[in-house]
């Protein structure tokens, strides 16, 4: 079947198969930033925002998604434009393998729009579908609250 | 596999009439059970079933709203529930913004958070087949046929229960439960007047601890002294666990049951 999707601010056509889930049909056309990893929901490296909302994508059946805003974080900005959070990663050493660092900036990205001022029980709360194989967690907390400080003074 | 993208209510139950069939509400379910059975799925998204309303003292809660929007909007609709108290703790975030109110109660796993906070709401399922019925949630669990064909449109129950504990009981944080149990009460003049008590992970997936709430009955709320009365508590049948026998967890079981009695007749929201 072949639908339309929305990534990142730009409309393409795909084409899949019915039982396909969108993280395969992503990683299909060229979305490498979108990780494989369990493919059972429970890691969260293939997270992407599904209209604004955090979500796993190897969960989501592709023929499900039609009308609906995906981003990834190639979405949030780049290595020339990059995003606080994006930086505040680099900066604090919050990257390790790299491999979670897409979902868990995302899952940063939609706690810090809903709540610019997170207490680190709610860093823990927003991160908690996110694993990090690296165990880099102190970092990555780190990460979140010097962007969300870095955010709060761009405002 | 073929998919249905329906508009409207009515466009729904012939799609369901035919066989291998079956409704799709966005959660995860599906990928769960597989999707090899299937012929085609109907896609729920364009019928707009994720409405959260207070209608009458009635809360009524569309099928596709999520955990997270069920937590986020009875906050604010219905502070003192159960629900958010019982979801937050499901899962994780991710998973949280696409489990769905109707998979969850159509597949209603021995894990569920769900399932015991709506048992003991006294929650009615709003069920769509040639017509619109409706059926308390503890008759659906016993009786899954009436789900074959059917779409669960979603659930509404009485607004009566302000005082509300929820223990999710597992062996680390992610895991998933052992039981889970869910005590509601009502307070009267200094007394208990009336509680309900459900707790999933039984061997018939979930027990209503009738002979409790019994007990508890008129009780002071000042002191409900929950150790006598868990002596005369009935035993409960749990699956034998490779991590925990029947007999552990009723232990297990009691001591959260007092715990819960004691928090929530101090007055403390846990």
């Amino acid at each position: 079947m072949k639908d339309i999707f929305t990534i990142n601010g730009q409309r393409i056509e795909y084409e899949f198969d019915e039982t396909d889930v969108l993280l395969d049909v992503l990683r299909n056309n060229g979305h490498y930033e979108v990780k494989k990893g369990c493919g059972e929901g429970e890691c969260g490296a293939c997270a992407i925002l599904l209209d604004g909302i955090l979500v796993n994508s190897c969960q989501i059946l592709a023929a499900s998604v039609r009308g609906k805003e995906i981003t990834t974080v190639r979405g949030l900005g780049n290595v020339h434009d990059p995003h606080p959070l994006q930086e505040a990663f680099a900066d604090t050493g919050a990257i390790q393998c790299g491999f979670c660092t897409p979902g868990m900036i995302l899952a940063s990205y939609a706690l810090l729009k809903e709540n610019p001022h997170p207490s680190d029980d709610e860093i823990k709360q927003a991160l908690d579908g996110n694993i990090c194989r690296c165990t880099g967690y102190v970092k990555i907390f780190e990460a979140v609250r010097l962007a969300a400080e870095r955010m709060r003074k761009n405002v | 596999m073929d998919w249905y993208f329906p508009t409207e209510l009515k466009e729904v139950p012939p799609l369901l009439k035919k066989e291998g069939l079956a409704p799709h509400g966005g959660g995860t379910g599906l990928l769960r059970t597989g999707l090899s059975r299937l012929k085609g799925l109907v896609d729920l998204s364009g019928l707009h079933l994720d409405a959260i309303e207070e209608n009458n003292g009635s809360i009524i809660l569309g099928s596709s709203s999520t955990y997270s929007m069920i937590c986020r909007t009875l906050m604010q609709k219905d502070p003192g529930s159960i629900l958010p108290k019982a979801l937050s703790m499901s899962a994780s975030t991710p998973l949280r913004n696409r489990i769905t109110l109707g998979g969850s109660i159509a597949s209603f796993p021995i894990w569920s958070d769900l399932m015991g906070p709506l048992i003991a709401l006294g929650s009615q399922v709003n069920l769509l087949k040639e017509t619109e019925t409706k059926h308390p949630v503890e008759y659906i669990s016993g009786n899954r046929e009436l789900l074959k064909g059917s779409l669960i449109t979603g659930i509404e129950y009485k607004k009566e229960w302000p005082l509300s504990w929820y223990h999710r009981h597992t062996r680390v944080a992610f895991d998933y439960p052992l039981f889970t149990l869910t005590i509601l009460l009502k307070i009267e003049a200094g007394r208990i007047a009336d509680s309900r008590i459900v707790v999933i992970g039984t061997r018939n997936r979930f027990t209503r601890i009738y002979e409790l709430e019994t007990l508890l009955a008129g009780r002071s709320a000042d002191s409900p002294d929950p150790v006598d009365l868990m002596e005369k508590m009935p035993e409960l049948e749990f699956p034998e666990r490779k991590t925990a026998s029947s007999g552990q967890l009723n232990c297990l079981l009691k001591v959260w049951l007092r715990r819960g009695i004691r928090e929530i007749t101090g007055g403390e929201r846990t």
